[in-house]
């Protein structure tokens, strides 16, 4: 009888034992500096994590990752050291209206203030943190960061579901340099001429040669992405041809049927789960991060993520955004062919990649004129061959 | 005998004839029942949002112009035949998602398009021209049970500047497009004062259905606070059919019907987080913002 009461009672304890709490304290701060790729630097806002391990005393961008696991409670402790109020919205997790961060229906944190939030972490996946006071500036300002819910067991995507070797997180956003410099002129962000595109709050170079955002990938592992969009564009993922890329979750639920692709979009707030493999033996190659305008899907940008590869894809179009080598292709977009101006007389033919990172060599006339009937749809980038290290971008139609 | 026979022969005809026309009766209702007349006018005004004058057209309830979108509802099966009278100074050519035909809507006259509904969701009533469909003239069509909590919401981006040079004859430059008013029901969510017309009521466990339009050029990405859903219609191919989202894509000329089966009370925003569009004139909170308001 003893027994049977033990057993009962701790089937009952079992879940409030399993299920734990996740404590963290932040500061909400305003006075932080973030580098760019180009070398110079901005200023951001942000939250930092006070006393947690790896704590740090520099705001970083984007602001820490959360994590909890899946049943967990969740007590966030903001402390508002800044000179403006803010708030935490949890997007994605489905708090109370109170804990929600919408200054207007919830609470509003002012200099000086604290504020604790508290939910249950009710569903394994990815959600992010934001500040919900005029979103539109501080998102831009850098108010933002993952929070990941893991599985009980911790190499699973959510309870019962597809297991996993390695992981890496991925966060979509966008920054304006004018704003950020000086946001009480700078405007609001509509300014695509001065915008940084970034993953991770890293762009091109600065992205590739990190090493926590290069991709261990070797064949029999099966390597697990979450992938999060906070940005104001539509981060268009391309996985290589060798890669297998099977996406499981969105927006922290399993999809009612899993399915592979070679292309991923995540429209602003969207999250996914995706899980790669490889059958080759040696596999190097890049994920290419498109950035697409919301007007009409109109490309702004690209970023490359490296799998088992450290040599930055340079292609030479990022030259001429920087440099400004004026190589000039039109139509553009193009149906069957183009013509180059800018490149030097000696130029013979021009290498052409894909969004996949296929490379093609076309030849050139002495007119300058391209065949690039053969190419499929898309987007292009061009470099030239010989000793012009000249490059442009186009669109195939 | 014989009179014993006629009576039964009489008697069997009586009740022919009265099983006849039950038959007829409820086949008559029932035919009654599936189908739907309806009216709409092509009416152009101005927009007045945040100091701003925006020149529009619009299917409009009455010959009187209004900023309200003219929403049509059908039930699944329903033949809608909606009857469309052009107040606009040229022709409009008019379609649906439903079907392939259209109607050319001469410039002071009337013209009937026939509609026949089939599946649940939202489909579009619109101009076949793609400058007056930005210009307003981009409406839905609900199909659902009438018993329903069912709510439309039509999302739209202007650029001033476009809209004039429609409103003149011209062509506007699309490529120049920037948008800067941005309306849920043609509204916006204001700094000091919510979109009345953005407002969903209901309670813990109830089944609201929210169709969502995007009738313009823009793209949008529409987030729930509080609350996943369902995605259960789009009127174009879509592969989230039946995911649960909070954030979802919402593209150009979509329109898209979700479930909400809310598990908590309160009150939350739903608003488009390209967050430029929850702007209005570069204000926030403004633009395509609506509420959620549930009771347990």
């Amino acid at each position: 009888m003893r027994l049977i009461v033990i057993l009962i009672l701790a089937a009952f304890w079992s879940e409030p034992i399993l299920a734990q709490r996740v404590e963290y304290t932040l500061n909400m701060r305003m006075d932080g500096r973030h580098e760019l790729f180009t070398g110079d630097s901005t200023h951001i806002w942000g939250f930092i994590e006070i006393g947690g391990f790896g704590s740090e005393e520099k705001l970083l961008l984007p602001s820490p990752t959360l994590t909890a696991t899946v049943g967990d409670s969740v007590i966030v402790k903001v402390v508002n050291v800044s000179d403006e109020g803010h708030t935490i919205h949890w997007h994605g997790l489905d708090v109370d209206q109170e804990n929600d961060g919408v200054p207007h229906t919830s609470d509003f944190v002012l200099t000086g203030d604290t504020f604790t939030y508290r939910f249950k972490a009710t569903h394994a996946g990815n959600f992010i943190y934001h500040c919900h006071v005029t979103t539109t500036l501080h998102l831009m300002m850098g108010m933002y960061g993952s929070f990941i819910v893991y599985s009980n067991q911790p190499d699973e995507i959510y309870p019962g579901g597809p297991r996993f070797d390695r992981q890496y997180d991925f966060l979509g956003s966008e920054l304006d340099k004018a704003l950020n410099d000086d946001f009480m002129t700078g405007g609001m962000p509509y300014s695509d001429e001065k915008r940084h595109f970034l993953l991770n709050g890293l762009q091109k170079q600065q992205l590739y040669e990190a090493s926590k955002n290069r991709i261990e990938l070797h064949k029999g592992e099966r390597v697990l992405l979450r992938l999060i969009n906070i940005g104001f564009d539509v981060n268009d993922y391309h996985f290589p041809e060798a890669v297998q890329a099977i996406v499981y979750t969105s927006d922290g639920r399993p999809l009612p049927e899993p399915f592979e692709t070679v292309n991923l979009q995540l429209y602003p707030g969207e999250r996914y789960s995706v899980i790669i493999e490889t059958d080759e033996d040696d596999f190097k190659g890049n994920i290419v991060v498109n950035y697409l305008k919301m007007y009409r899907l109109q490309y702004a940008e690209t970023n490359h993520i490296g799998i088992n590869n450290d040599v930055y894809p340079v292609y030479i179009g990022e030259q001429a955004d920087s440099r400004n080598t004026g190589l000039h292709i039109f139509p553009n977009p193009a149906i069957n062919r183009i013509t180059v101006q800018g490149l030097s007389q000696d130029v013979r033919s021009v290498q052409v990649f894909d969004t996949k990172g296929a490379q093609y060599l076309l030849p050139i006339n002495k007119a300058g004129e391209v065949d690039v009937s053969r190419l499929k749809s898309g987007f292009y980038l061009m470099r030239a061959s010989g000793s012009s290290s000249l490059s442009g971008k186009f669109i195939k139609r | 005998m014989e009179l014993f026979c006629r009576m039964k022969v009489l008697k069997t005809e009586i009740m022919r004839v009265f099983i006849l026309s039950l038959i007829l009766f409820f086949s008559f209702s029932a035919l009654r029942s599936q189908v739907k007349y309806d009216t709409a006018y092509l009416n152009s005004g101005y927009l007045h949002i945040d100091h701003e004058d925006i020149p529009l057209a619009l299917f409009t309830e009455s010959s009187r112009f209004d900023t309200v979108d003219r929403v049509f509802h059908a039930s699944p099966g329903e033949t809608l035949h909606l009857t469309l009278y052009n107040l606009l100074d040229f022709d409009v050519e008019v379609g649906c998602d439903l079907i392939t035909e259209t109607v050319i809507v001469p410039a002071g006259g009337n013209r009937t398009l026939t509609i026949t509904t089939q599946d649940p969701g939202g489909y579009g009533v619109y101009a076949q021209n793609d400058e007056l469909k930005y210009y307003g003239l981009s409406t839905v069509l609900r199909v659902a049970k009438e018993n329903q909590h069912n709510y439309v919401w039509n999302l739209r981006a202007f650029d001033k500047e476009a809209n004039r040079r429609i409103s003149e004859g011209n062509t506007p430059d699309f490529d120049a497009f920037t948008p800067l008013i941005f309306t849920l029901n043609t509204e916006a969510f204001h700094v000091n004062q919510m979109n009345m017309r953005g407002m969903v009521n209901g309670n813990v466990n109830d089944s609201i259905y929210i169709t969502f339009a995007g009738s313009n050029i823009m793209h949008h990405a529409p987030h729930f606070h509080g609350y996943h859903v369902e995605i259960i219609h789009s009127n174009m191919e879509n592969h989230m059919i039946g995911w649960s989202k909070d954030s979802f894509p919402l593209k150009r000329d979509e329109i898209i019907t979700v479930l909400l089966v809310p598990h908590q009370p309160g009150t939350f925003p739903v608003h488009d987080h390209n967050l430029i569009s929850s702007t209005t004139n570069g204000n926030y909170p403004g633009g395509i913002m609506g509420m959620l308001h549930i009771m347990p």
